[in-house]
């Protein structure tokens, strides 16, 4: 984030010559941060920590680092700036005695056979970090093994939980996703906070997909502005690989809306066709995976046209309209959910829909929220198009985590 | 304080509530307490936690920042090309480390 005050009188004492600013970012996004960096032209080199592999609970943290490599100071920017110079940029550090060996990338072969002696939680997560960092995004399977053998060996590491989350949600954001993939990330997340719920970090991480009475303020509602104010300087924005969703540029404050309000449900007698994933396939997963009763989730649904079957949205009609019939006493944000069709007559899109849910005070144990879509699709094999249903269950877990 | 662990400025977020306010309803003082609220547990907490460092952590080997010690042995991957990069090539020069998200 950029803080008046202290990014000038930083930004001036790295021009003077006097320090060298450096960035190490905690998100699941990096791309997220260069546009930020650009829109605040903060032109420093920054490090990507997605995994939080530097184990800081907090940001932003400013750490000052001598001539010779030892940390000087751990304080908050605010009152950094206020001291920096004296503190930090005027005084000539003495060397400490002995040498301070230089950082080395941590060598994953040798990891790897000291996790397969020695099959602790401990030994895999030191070989998944050092896989995490060393190898490329078609590797991040390999990356999801290890971690998955960081929590089989120990249920109860929470550093291997949220890694592992990490690697799941990247791998959904990638050509590699799996089904499952989202849901995995957010159950790991929620296992990691809730072994460590002072890990706020982490609890941002989740608060980024999860319901918006859970979030101070929303996440990325910074990014339009951001590429307005690039592009009017004549600049091109730094691209992102996965923009924004609903959730994280969802305003903080909701009101639940009567569930009545949403006018009559689209096929109540169930006459509709059932696409059981044959031409649209589905994804959906729950933000927390689990939670406390009286609390909100934020539900999670994807729609993907079956490429194997050549399948694409039918634009030319209504678009994907998705009715939720939550149980008694549950309240949901809107029953009916509509997703526009783009101009095109015809896309191969994601889709996606995203809509809260409350639990009642008195809900406990995995309660189904049934749910269905309705939307057109056409298949190229066979040439026809479709009006189908799809039905989905939408699986909440309630209880109460004993804080 | 309020500012920086809130990530945004409060009073902005205030205006930016009432812009908001066809949406959400007549703005509920009790809400906006309740937030301002959060913001100062938010800030203390996260003071405390700065000021304790890694020592309220669960147990098991990680980097740990403390003054008077080299920082941590970590290499982490470049934001502009992915190469690997450790602190330790800008040895001789002071550096002021961030670490930060763009929320």
């Amino acid at each position: 984030m950029h803080v008046p005050g202290w990014h000038e009188a930083t930004t001036q004492l790295q021009e003077q010559g006097k320090v060298q600013m450096v960035g190490i970012i905690q998100e699941q996004h990096p791309d997220r941060a260069r546009l930020f960096m650009q829109w605040k032209r903060m032109g420093w080199p920054i490090l990507v920590d997605s995994y939080n592999l530097l184990d800081v609970s907090v940001v932003p943290i400013t750490v000052t680092i001598d001539e010779h490599g030892i940390v000087r100071g751990t304080r908050l920017p605010v009152r950094a700036v206020e001291r920096i110079e004296q503190d930090f940029v005027s005084p000539t550090f003495v060397a400490p005695s002995g040498a301070v060996a230089p950082p080395r990338s941590p060598d994953p072969a040798r990891l790897r056979a000291a996790a397969r002696q020695e099959r602790t939680a401990i030994a895999w997560r030191a070989y998944a970090d050092a896989l995490a960092l060393s190898s490329g995004p078609e590797q991040i399977s390999s990356v999801i093994s290890v971690y998955e053998e960081v929590v089989q060996s120990d249920p109860a590491d929470a550093r291997g939980h949220f890694r592992l989350g990490v690697a799941y949600r990247m791998r959904h954001d990638s050509a590699l996703r799996q089904p499952g993939d989202f849901r995995s990330a957010v159950q790991h997340w929620t296992r990691a906070l809730e072994l460590d719920p002072n890990q706020y970090i982490w609890r941002r991480r989740i608060q980024q997909y999860g319901p918006r009475l859970d979030k101070p303020y929303p996440f990325y509602d910074w990014v339009a502005k951001a590429r307005n104010e690039i592009q009017a300087r004549g600049e091109k924005p730094a691209p992102l690989r996965v923009e924004p969703t609903g959730t994280e540029l969802a305003l903080p404050a909701l009101q639940f809306s009567s569930a009545d309000a949403a006018g009559a449900e689209p096929d109540p007698q169930g006459k509709i066709l059932r696409d059981a994933g044959e031409f649209v396939l589905t994804e959906t997963a729950v933000v927390p995976s689990t939670v406390e009763p009286g609390q909100a989730v934020r539900v999670h649904i994807e729609f993907r046209p079956n490429l194997a079957k050549k399948a694409h949205w039918n634009n030319e009609v209504d678009g994907l309209v998705m009715w939720l019939s939550p149980p008694e006493g549950w309240q949901v944000e809107s029953r009916a959910v509509k997703v526009a069709n783009p101009p095109q007559p015809v896309s191969q899109e994601l889709r996606r829909v995203e809509v809260e849910v409350r639990t009642p005070a008195g809900a406990s144990g995995r309660v189904t929220i049934p749910a269905y879509a309705l939307y057109y699709v056409c298949e190229d094999i066979n040439g026809i198009c479709l009006y189908r249903r799809q039905d989905l269950a939408i699986s909440v877990d309630v209880r109460k985590l004993g804080r | 304080m309020l500012y920086l662990q809130c990530g945004h400025n409060v009073t902005d977020r205030l205006r930016h509530w009432q812009g908001c306010a066809h949406l959400v309803g007549k703005i509920d003082l009790r809400s906006v307490m309740k937030y301002l609220a959060m913001c100062i547990l938010l800030a203390a907490g996260m003071l405390t936690a700065a000021l304790v460092g890694q020592e309220s952590r669960p147990a098991g080997p990680g980097p740990v920042i403390k003054v008077g010690e080299p920082f941590p042995d970590l290499v982490l991957p470049s934001l502009e090309d992915g190469r690997p990069v450790s602190l330790a090539q800008f040895r001789g020069k002071k550096v002021i480390l961030h670490v930060f998200a763009s929320w």
